[in-house]
């Protein structure tokens, strides 16, 4: 692919600074660490997407979250398997950077470029969680039967499934902008529920981590319609509308406080480290929207790089 | 696009926030043992005529050990507060200079502002706490004891006046393992909190409640 159709580095040529510190990793941005002066955009690529795809037993759901199925026991090709090491390393505070996680977790960088199949397993497995609840329904408050989470579920995979569609449809855009429309209120059924959740004494971490996934991909798949939409500004505005709801949440679920809600302590600090990693990744998309402005790109043409690259895990997306 | 920073602004002071949340639950969880060694090791020294003027005792051997450990802790643990918002508003404010972001009064309000303002409000026992450190709060006098706890020690005690000597060498050591254990509980209210009472301030509420307001006042001031 030639990466100087749009102004793409790799990322990996930014492990050095990384690794001495001298910059650091927010979100999707990566920024200088002492001065906070952004550097670049981090944006997953197609070769994510097919390492996540031709994982052994990854989408057949063999590995349950957070089996940890590392990448390098994974990956059979030594120079992918060489990259993606690089990619763990340079993701750096992410611990548990392992295709069985992100398969399956909140975790996702820059503009989704996961496959249908990989977002609908990861779908299953937020509905597999649910099911579970479902076994212990007499310990169910009611604020999670009235939220009908499982309702919402089957909403954001149809329209998942209704813009992965568009891609063949000739009335593309009217397709997109209804599924704009129903992820958005999708977003807000999810993002009300836990936010009840978490005024509760005490709080379920599997199903409080499902709903945290959802509103992760319901986030993500947004944000990628809106661009594909070439509707950069609405992009960014949602985006940073999304990172205030779920701040909110947030304000409501210190690191203390969770730990006080769930009794394994690991679980609760996994939980802290989840909530701020999303938190983070919304909170950037908007810069990434407000670079692509800056660079003059399209939307859509920035996610057809991003997925028709092969070569490198991650690119970066240079501030102007 | 200003606007478009403040969130990243925003979700940077969230995890500021809960990084030292997390710090003073843990640092009080990790150091209270020591506390109560403390107070275990002053009471055992009592006599019996400690005991019979036991109000004296409290309020001369264990009450400033109580209050020097908390006012000691308390400040540790705000100067690591006020230290690392200091570090965050410095990066802020560099990251402001850089791409002209709108940082609305952050720069100039500062933490020693956000501190003084934050806590008055919510927590009006704190007042002045940095320079007064004899507030409720900090003083653990017999009031701060409970007075069923003081009447039942009274009637042990009277009971612990009889009898042989190895009687009222038993008698004593149950009712300064009871005062021991009361006395600790006490103090741990005051330092903690009480799950039954969340209401009712100590040290750890105070600071957190602090470290709440010092995060909300920086977001306030971001447009």
């Amino acid at each position: 692919m030639n990466l100087s159709a749009i102004p793409f580095s790799a990322a990996l040529e930014h492990l050095p600074g990384l690794s001495s510190g001298k910059l650091v990793r927010y979100g999707a941005i990566l920024k200088d660490a002492q001065t906070g002066k952004i550097v670049g955009h981090l944006q997953e690529t197609g070769l994510l997407r097919t390492v996540m795809e031709q994982a052994p037993g990854l989408l057949s759901g063999a590995n349950p979250v957070g089996a940890g199925l590392s990448v390098f026991q994974t990956i059979q090709n030594e120079q992918i398997k060489s990259r993606m090491a690089a990619l763990e390393s340079l993701m750096g505070g992410m611990k548990n950077l392992q295709l069985a996680t992100l398969g399956t977790s909140v975790l996702g960088i820059g503009v989704t470029v996961a496959s249908t199949a990989i977002v609908l397993h990861r779908l299953n497995h937020i509905g597999a969680a649910v099911e579970r609840m479902e076994e212990k329904i007499d310990a169910i408050p009611k604020v999670w039967e009235e939220a009908r989470i499982r309702h919402n579920l089957t909403e954001l995979r149809t329209q998942l499934e209704r813009v992965e569609e568009s891609d063949v449809r000739s009335d593309r855009d009217e397709v997109l902008r209804a599924a704009d429309g129903k992820l958005n209120e999708n977003y807000n059924h999810f993002s009300d529920t836990a936010l009840k959740m978490s005024a509760e004494i005490t709080l379920d971490a599997d199903l409080f981590r499902a709903v945290l996934c959802a509103l992760s991909l319901c986030g993500g798949a947004q944000f990628r319609v809106l661009l594909a939409l070439d509707e950069k500004q609405a992009a960014a505005k949602r985006a940073s509308a999304q990172a205030q709801q779920l701040n909110q949440i947030a304000w409501n679920l210190p690191a203390d406080v969770m730990r006080t809600k769930i009794a394994d302590k690991d679980t609760a600090l996994s939980l802290t480290s989840d909530l701020s990693e999303l938190r983070a990744r919304l909170s950037s998309q908007p810069l990434t929207a407000a670079a692509l402005i800056e660079n003059d790109l399209h939307g859509r043409e920035y996610i057809e790089r991003a997925v028709a690259e092969e070569e490198e895990p991650l690119l970066v997306l240079p501030q102007a | 696009m200003t606007g478009l920073h403040s969130n990243i602004i925003r979700s940077e002071i969230m995890d500021w926030r809960d990084d030292e949340r997390l710090r003073v639950v843990e640092h009080f969880a990790d150091k209270l043992h020591e506390l109560n060694q403390l107070i275990d090791t002053a009471l055992r020294q009592m006599t019996l005529k400690d005991w019979l003027w036991r109000s004296s005792y409290h309020d001369e051997h264990v009450a400033p050990i109580v209050e020097d450990w908390m006012k000691r802790h308390y400040s540790q643990l705000r100067e690591n507060y006020e230290a690392s918002a200091k570090h965050l508003e410095d990066q802020l404010v560099q990251q402001s200079a850089d791409h002209s972001w709108s940082m609305g009064e952050i720069a100039s309000a500062g933490v020693t502002a956000a501190v003084s303002v934050a806590p008055l409000a919510v927590i009006p026992f704190v007042a002045g706490l940095a320079t007064v450190t004899t507030t409720t709060l900090l003083v653990f006098t017999t009031s701060a004891i409970s007075l069923p706890a003081l009447a039942l020690l009274g009637g042990g005690l009277a009971i612990a006046t009889f009898g042989s000597s190895s009687f009222r060498n038993q008698q004593l050591e149950n009712l300064t393992c009871m005062y021991i254990e009361q006395v600790q509980s006490e103090a741990r209210n005051k330092i903690i909190g009480d799950v039954a009472d969340p209401d009712t301030p100590s040290v750890q509420r105070c600071l957190l409640a602090e470290i709440d307001q010092i995060a909300l006042k920086k977001q306030e001031t971001l447009t």
